[in-house]
């Protein structure tokens, strides 16, 4: 009796041990691409409270997952730039039917601002299907 | 006589205002290293952005600290929220310039730079060895430094202390294009 009630809170102790680690120390990462979009803006909408240090307002841009669509400015690899003032690091590489002038929409997450190049930054993006 | 010289001045001079004056990247990749007995940290960030002046070899880096990618999700949490303090803070910087740089030197040279690195509001003087690598109008500048997490009074919890080493190895790359405007 004394044993099976040993064994049993030795289990259990071991179980709880493995949900605390799962739970606490792998911690899953996002998945951008399969989140809905908490803000969906064109892209001077999204520029332009980070520019004016908005910074209630842009507190609640960082990290989440934004919808912007825009002119393409530029491209380089798989980073292209909207209107320029929004930088985009897509998920995958380029796809061909990208080019400077086409009007598109991105999601990604928003990383914030960058004052050295004048750009908000979104990152893990993949390009929206037109409607 | 004259006119062959004249001609040839005249080349020198045009190959010496050929290149652009300012050069940028947009991909930069800036990865740094925590070691230590308990474990082993690595963050990378492929999104830096920096650009140099190559008429006066000053160089500028600028990061989001937002846009680090940790092995786990957690750690990006904990660097992110306790350690970086990262909607106070959100950028790193350097600025300083490449000590006796040769733009026009094709293939490989090794200079120092030295500068002033700002984190969490906080500005260190830095001298860097930073290699070099110029192909036609690109450029590739890559090294290691090490920082002083004590520098930065970045406070670790008494029980995290020995899960993150005193002093971090950072690791930098950047790829940079001419600048078009």
């Amino acid at each position: 009796m004394n044993k099976k009630r040993v064994f049993i809170s030795t289990i259990l102790l071991l179980l709880s041990l493995i949900a605390v680690y799962v739970f606490f120390l792998s911690g899953k990462h996002r998945v951008i691409a399969d989140e809905d979009a908490t803000i969906v803006l064109k892209s001077e909408e999204l520029y332009a409270p980070f520019k004016n240090n908005h910074s209630t307002l842009t507190a609640n841009y960082i990290d989440q997952v934004a919808q912007v669509s825009g002119l393409i400015t530029s491209i380089s690899k798989n980073t292209i730039e909207l209107d320029n003032i929004i930088q985009v690091d897509l998920n995958n590489d380029l796809k061909t039917n990208l080019e400077k002038g086409k009007i598109i929409t991105i999601k990604g997450r928003c990383v914030g601002y960058d004052d050295l190049f004048d750009v908000v930054k979104i990152d893990q993006a993949i390009v929206l299907p037109k409607e | 006589m004259i006119k062959p010289v004249i001609a040839m001045l005249f080349l020198v001079a045009l190959e010496l205002t050929s290149y652009q004056e300012k050069i940028i990247a947009r991909q930069g990749n800036v990865s740094f290293f925590s070691y230590t007995s308990v474990e082993n940290i690595k963050a990378e960030n492929n999104q830096v952005l920096s650009i140099i002046d190559l008429e006066n070899s000053k160089i500028a880096v600028s990061m989001l600290m937002n846009a680090f990618v940790f092995e786990k999700a957690l750690m990006r949490e904990h660097f992110n929220e306790s350690y970086i303090e990262s909607d106070i803070y959100p950028k790193a910087t350097f600025e300083g310039e490449i000590i006796d740089f040769n733009p026009l030197q094709e293939g490989s040279q090794t200079k120092m730079v030295k500068g002033v690195f700002t984190m969490r509001g906080i500005s260190k003087e830095l001298e860097i060895k930073t290699k070099i690598e110029k192909l036609n109008d690109k450029y590739i500048l890559s090294g290691v430094f090490e920082a002083v997490v004590n520098d930065y009074d970045i406070k670790i919890p008494p029980l995290l202390a020995g899960n993150i080493a005193k002093t971090i190895l950072v690791n930098f790359r950047f790829e940079y294009d001419p600048y078009e405007n």
